[in-house]
């Protein structure tokens, strides 16, 4: 009774599914930079949108048909380098901002980073699908598949965190 | 919906401008798609001759004998429900409160300031409010700690093998082992075991001596720790979920009843008699926008719930004692040092089955993070 199942390949598309291509121009970096500030590991970041846009690519007539197609990209790039990365995390630590000196952002940026930081990461991943995808609440809890009563938690609870720290930074 | 400041947003999007561009390519994108459609059809190659094989096999055993083929469902040894429950004094032992996720250093009360996390130690909120750290060996990356009650733990995380080693393989990394390691009183390893199967996720539960129950993608196994044998308890369907690891936002097992929170409905946690997969209680919580920690009392008959209360003003931090049997609410309090403004993190454990302790503390806060107790009793 397996063996239908077992042969049924649905993950595969044709080799270039309209429309994927514009797609991915118009939202490969913007997911990018929403993984970056969820993951604080842009090489992770960068992995991780390569990842979850293959599989887009490879799914792509039914990703095409959902409410937002980027919010969807970005769960699965968080959930692919969350469950990837948390097993070798401690084996490769993050590099330094002081080895690429020239990537240095100004010292404001630099403390607003540092605020997100202090945020776990799930809340910040709902921030980053808030502001930086612009998504909706319920947009917000389809794409990292939580309710959005945890969607409001998790904002309310990180916004008073980042306050919190924004404003001891003065 | 509620309203992100402007100054938030633009400090966001700041940080977000600050990062650098976007490295990949279109060309890599397909690459991957095609690799990946290789890889599964090879793996549905080797599932197809794996099924037959399975076929085969199945026929000869079920010429011998096997109890459980068919079943899926196996009673855990040694467990208790709530009819069973006995007088205090002579009840299940306690449970100690972990500091779950906790990483950075702690101080609780009067105590000096521990430091948590990853493979360094697990904490524990003692009931005189000390904070201790329990050091945790044969690991790099630990993720749960079951202390036992003669002093043992078992204790579960992952270990790199290669590590430095760059690697490319994805989810299903190479050289990764899961690592399920039983402890002696005196801190000596007993029993270090790979558990991982390639490409599952894995999550312990709960664990006695001789026994770890494991979440895997086929649901709640039961983990015989001298052989390593495993049997499935209960199959994801059977206790609500589409799948394991996506769809289970919080789970406890005390005895024989496991309690689960979804994804989808976490604010109406559910519990079940594992010993015929049957639900048993399914508790919606009046307020609830967001469940924080759930734990089973160890006579099971009482479902502890921390959750947050939309309040229409805002969230407050609330702890629900619940009989399991009718979903009355035996005890309602409001947490204090939850207060919204250092986004803390709630851990709650049974001291016996009357009394619950609970812990509020940040996670990943500079500098040294203060963790505030609580106590709940019914009475």
């Amino acid at each position: 009774m397996a063996l239908p199942t077992v042969m049924i390949d649905d993950t595969v598309a044709g080799p270039e599914p309209d429309g994927f291509e514009a797609f991915y121009r118009a939202n490969a970096d913007r997911v990018h930079r929403a993984l970056a500030v969820t993951l604080r590991r842009d090489d992770l970041a960068a992995e991780a949108v390569a990842e979850a846009m293959s599989r887009a690519y490879a799914r792509w007539p039914t990703v095409s048909r959902l409410e937002n197609p980027a919010g969807w990209v970005f769960r699965v790039g968080l959930n692919w380098a969350t469950s990837w990365w948390r097993k070798v995390r401690r084996e490769r630590p993050p590099a330094e901002d002081a080895a690429r000196p020239y990537l240095r952002p100004p010292d404001t940026v630099v403390a607003a980073r540092d605020a997100l930081a202090k945020l776990p990461e799930a809340q910040r991943a709902v921030i980053t699908c808030r502001v930086l995808l612009d998504l909706t609440t319920a947009e917000t809890a389809t794409a990292l598949r939580i309710s959005e009563g945890t969607v409001k938690s998790r904002l309310s609870r990180g916004l008073a965190t980042l306050r919190h720290e924004l404003n001891s930074e003065d | 919906m509620e309203t992100i400041p402007q100054d938030v947003t633009e400090t966001v999007r700041a940080v977000a401008g600050a990062a650098p561009g976007y490295p990949g390519d279109l060309t890599d994108v397909y690459a991957r798609a095609h690799r990946r459609r290789g890889r599964r059809t090879a793996l549905s190659a080797v599932a197809v001759v794996a099924v037959i094989a399975g076929a085969v096999a199945g026929v000869a055993i079920q010429r011998q004998q096997d109890p459980l083929s068919g079943t899926g469902v196996v009673a855990p040894a040694g467990s208790t429900g709530p009819e069973r429950t006995t007088g205090p004094g002579a009840g299940p032992p306690g449970q100690h409160l972990i500091l779950r996720a906790a990483a950075g250093d702690y101080r609780g009360t009067g105590g000096t300031a521990v430091k948590l996390g990853g493979e360094t130690a697990i904490g524990e909120l003692l009931p005189d409010g000390e904070v201790i750290g329990h050091r945790v060996v044969g690991a790099r990356n630990w993720e749960q700690l079951v202390l036992l009650p003669d002093g043992g733990a078992v204790a579960f995380g992952s270990h790199d093998t290669e590590p430095g080693i760059e690697r490319t393989d994805g989810p299903n990394v190479s050289g990764l082992e899961y690592r399920l390691v039983v402890t002696d009183p005196d801190g000596r390893i007993e029993v270090q075991r790979n558990v991982r199967k390639q490409g599952e996720p894995a999550m312990l539960v709960a664990a006695r001596k001789d026994t770890a129950y494991l979440w895997r993608p086929a649901g709640l196994v039961m983990h015989d720790i001298p052989t390593g044998k495993e049997r499935l308890v209960a199959a994801k369907s059977a206790v609500g979920l589409s799948q394991v690891f996506g769809d289970l936002r919080y789970t406890d097992m005390s005895g024989a009843w496991l309690a689960v929170s979804r994804m989808r409905d976490e604010c109406v946690p559910r519990v079940y008699d594992i010993t015929g997969v049957r639900l048993a209680a399914e508790i919606p919580l009046t307020g609830c926008t967001a469940v924080t920690d759930m734990r089973l009392s160890p006579d099971s008959a009482t479902l502890a719930v921390a959750y947050d209360e939309d309040t229409g003003s805002g969230l407050r931090a609330v702890l629900a004692l619940i009989r399991v049997t009718d979903g009355k609410v035996l005890k309602q309090q409001e947490l204090s040092g939850a207060d919204g403004k250092t986004s803390p993190m709630v851990s709650i454990a049974w001291s016996d089955s009357r009394t619950l302790r609970g812990a509020v503390y940040p996670v990943g806060a500079a500098g040294v993070s203060e963790v505030t107790g609580f106590t709940a009793t019914i009475d």
